[in-house]
């Protein structure tokens, strides 16, 4: 074979195979899964750096917002929006409420919470608990139910909402409720029955089995 | 290692009875290096040394120049499917032909018998033989050695039959007239001999190698035989199919005395062209470069011939033998594997050379982004701190409060809505019951999909019942006025809110229990109180949210 090729012509050969192989190995088999990877990497870094900025965009828009936020935050903390619904503490208020209102009756039941969906309380890993309450007011008068429902409103920690409200007449004035009245032993001339909705805002955690109810 | 067809730079063994001649081809022109004769002692080294040293290894091109040299004009019956390959058929017409020629080649003319009563349908070839001669396994030997490309093995007077064609063309005085059917080329070698080749209609006719004196001194002997052998030529062209009716060119070459010499001893009366010129005209006439010429070079047509066939990319016949194909073969081999690998070399080169730079701003970019996070990290960690010192968790503020407003765009504010239903009320009216009812989102979607074919309709919260009884001696028109005002003051009081009268006092309705005790009927003392209802439906959602 050298004989009729040549030496160098031999050699030429063997060059050009050695060449091709150099570029077709450092091509296929490093630069090329070198390239892949390494835009891999570019793009994660890139997703990060985007995904930091709109964080630190996020922050300074948080900051601007924080301090007309801040007061309605500290309202809602101070109406116990954060509390995680204690009976024993509705109890009282309950009471409170009763007394001040000067209805003649108010019988309230509040009834186990469920956790209800909220996308807005899930962003700071929290949740919304909602306990339903029933109440039966007997009143002299239809004041002194809104009065009830006007302290319910300002007093009863967390957010109250109305579910239903039902406030009848029951009877009119005449000579033996006046009577009553001055016996100091009025009759309810007026019913209310309020089915409310409490809801307060606590933070998620594992055992979300433990979520209050009772009467 | 040079690419043989493609480059007109070429060493030219031109093998004559004599000598050998070499030839190197470039592409500013074609110079005799050397006459080496074949009883030369060490001819194989000479040779070696002109080839490889003179010549630089270019690829060498053998054109066969020698008397012996053979050719038969075969018919070769156009096969069907039934008769098997051509190729392989020629192939076998061939070994018939010559079959003690080891160098042998064949190729179809332009001329064909056409199928007649008797007569089948025929191509008609060429086959031209070369003796295994002394000469040429001497060239072989030496070209095998030289370890140069071989470009081709071919018959001088086949590879030169388009230059006459060219030649004859470009003496046509018409130039847009066609080259002559017959064409006669004249032109003596620098070995002595005298070559003619005829061609008819281009291609190779008949072609003679006869002795003429080497004395080109003397014009007047050397015209006079140069016309005794063209007489001898023309006096075959008969049996090749000439008649005097047939355009017929005549090319000598000669120089400017023997030319006028000639043009006074050539016969042209049966209407022939005579063309007599220089070597150095012809070349000019065939856009070719000579090189280097000497005195009385003018004479000679070898170097004509050699510069012609030098420059081709494929040879019109090439012969083909073991001993050639032994050479040829494994170096066109060699050559073309050594093309594809410069090929993909180049390939892989570029790919390797973007792949890499694709991949250095690859990681340019990287470090960029990298060092860009790092002082965004920085950045956010500082702004982090900022937060953490304020005390207060800011996703919780917001969330919470996003929160809150969501809820609270779903409930009512009862106060304020008793205070408006109270103020619209007034002081004479008396209401016997209120009623507030919260719309869960698929009731109220209902009643929507009922009463109107809009979605988009924003949906109300809640839904309140008023009712207002009146007693039964009650004045029904005067009764119904206060309703209606009263749904009128509500709607005013009450934006967003959609009031509804949906009973007035005629609409009788019994809505007390009633006990009914002997001798009642007839103290007509049983009377039924009047019952006004209005709904209120609202606030309405969107109004409520915005």
């Amino acid at each position: 074979m050298i004989k009729i090729l040549g030496f160098r012509r031999i050699i030429i050969l063997a060059v050009l195979l050695a060449l091709n192989t150099v570029f077709g190995l450092s091509a296929y088999m490093y630069f090329m899964p070198q390239k892949t990877s390494k835009d891999r990497e570019l793009r994660t870094m890139r997703g990060k750096v985007s995904t930091l900025k709109a964080d630190i965009d996020g922050l300074l828009v948080e900051f601007d917002q924080l301090d007309q936020q801040l007061d309605t935050y500290k309202a809602l903390k101070d109406r116990g929006f954060f509390d995680t619904q204690s009976r024993r503490k509705a109890e009282l208020v309950l009471q409170e409420i009763q007394d001040r209102s000067s209805v003649i009756s108010a019988v309230a039941s509040i009834a186990g919470g469920e956790f209800e969906e909220n996308t807005q309380a899930i962003k700071a890993d929290h949740q919304i608990l909602k306990s339903p309450i029933q109440i039966n007011i007997e009143a002299l008068n239809d004041l002194d139910v809104y009065r009830y429902i006007y302290l319910m409103d300002e007093y009863f920690p967390g957010h109250i909402s109305i579910e239903n409200i039902s406030i009848k007449r029951e009877s009119d004035l005449n000579g033996v409720v006046l009577r009553a009245i001055a016996s100091k032993n009025p009759p309810p001339l007026v019913k209310a029955n309020l089915e409310l909705s409490w809801r307060t805002m606590i933070p998620i955690t594992t055992d979300e089995t433990n979520n209050g109810g009772g009467q | 290692m040079s690419l043989s067809f493609l480059s007109s730079s070429k060493t030219v063994l031109l093998v004559s009875d004599e000598a050998l001649h070499v030839f190197s081809a470039a592409p500013k022109g074609v110079d005799l290096v050397d006459s080496v004769d074949w009883a030369l002692e060490d001819f194989e080294a000479h040779l070696l040394n002109l080839v490889v040293k003179k010549c630089g290894g270019k690829p060498i091109l053998i054109l066969n120049d020698m008397v012996e040299q053979h050719y038969r004009k075969e018919k070769v019956i156009k096969s069907g499917a039934l008769f098997g390959d051509k190729a392989a058929m020629v192939r076998r017409k061939l070994n018939v032909a010559f079959p003690n020629y080891p160098v042998r080649a064949a190729f179809p003319l332009r001329e064909k018998i056409a199928k007649a009563e008797g007569q089948l349908a025929a191509d008609i070839y060429i086959f031209a033989a070369v003796p295994n001669s002394t000469q040429f396994n001497q060239t072989m030997s030496a070209a095998s050695k030289s370890m140069a490309s071989i470009a081709g093995f071919g018959l001088l007077p086949v590879e030169s039959s388009d230059m006459l064609k060219a030649l004859s063309e470009r003496l046509s005085k018409d130039k847009k007239a066609k080259a002559a059917k017959w064409c006669v080329f004249v032109g003596q070698h620098k070995g002595g001999g005298l070559r003619q080749i005829v061609t008819k209609n281009g291609e190779i006719a008949l072609t003679r190698m006869t002795p003429v004196t080497e004395d080109v001194g003397n014009h007047q002997k050397w015209a006079s035989e140069v016309n005794d052998e063209l007489k001898s030529t023309m006096s075959y062209l008969a049996r090749f199919g000439y008649v005097p009716d047939d355009t017929l060119d005549i090319i000598i070459i000669a120089d400017q005395t023997s030319g006028d010499l000639l043009t006074g001893l050539v016969d042209t009366s049966h209407g022939a062209n005579l063309f007599t010129m220089a070597s150095y005209d012809a070349a000019k006439l065939l856009n070719i470069r000579l090189g280097r010429l000497q005195e009385g070079d003018a004479n000679y047509a070898d170097v004509l011939h050699v510069a012609w066939s030098a420059r081709k990319g494929s040879l019109i016949l090439p012969m083909k033998s073991a001993q050639v194909d032994a050479l040829t073969k494994p170096r066109q081999a060699a050559m073309a594997a050594s093309v594809l690998l410069l090929l993909s070399g180049a390939f892989l080169g570029y790919q390797s050379f973007t792949t890499f730079n694709s991949l250095a701003s690859i990681n340019n970019d990287l470090e960029a982004s990298t060092n860009q996070r790092a002082q965004l990290d920085v950045q956010y960690q500082k702004e982090l701190a900022k937060k953490s010192e304020l005390g207060f968790d800011v996703k919780l503020v917001q969330a919470s409060i996003n929160a809150e407003k969501e809820i609270e765009s779903k409930t009512i504010d009862v106060i304020d809505f008793f205070n408006s239903v109270g103020t619209a009320i007034g002081k004479d009216l008396r209401v016997d019951s209120i009623g507030i009812k919260a719309l869960d989102d698929d009731v109220a979607e209902q009643g929507m999909r009922s009463f109107s074919n809009d979605r988009n309709k924003p949906k109300p919260l809640y839904e309140t019942t008023l009712q207002i009884s009146y007693p039964s001696t009650a004045d029904i028109e005067k009764g119904n006025t206060e309703v209606r005002d009263l749904g009128d003051r509500l709607s005013k009081n009450l934006k967003g809110y959609d009031v509804k009268i949906t009973k007035l006092l005629k609409d009788y309705e019994y809505t007390e229990g009633l006990i009914v005790e002997t001798g009642d009927l007839k103290t007509n003392d049983l009377a039924q109180d009047f019952l006004a209802e209005i709904k209120i439906e609202g606030p309405l959602m969107e109004a409520k949210t915005q």
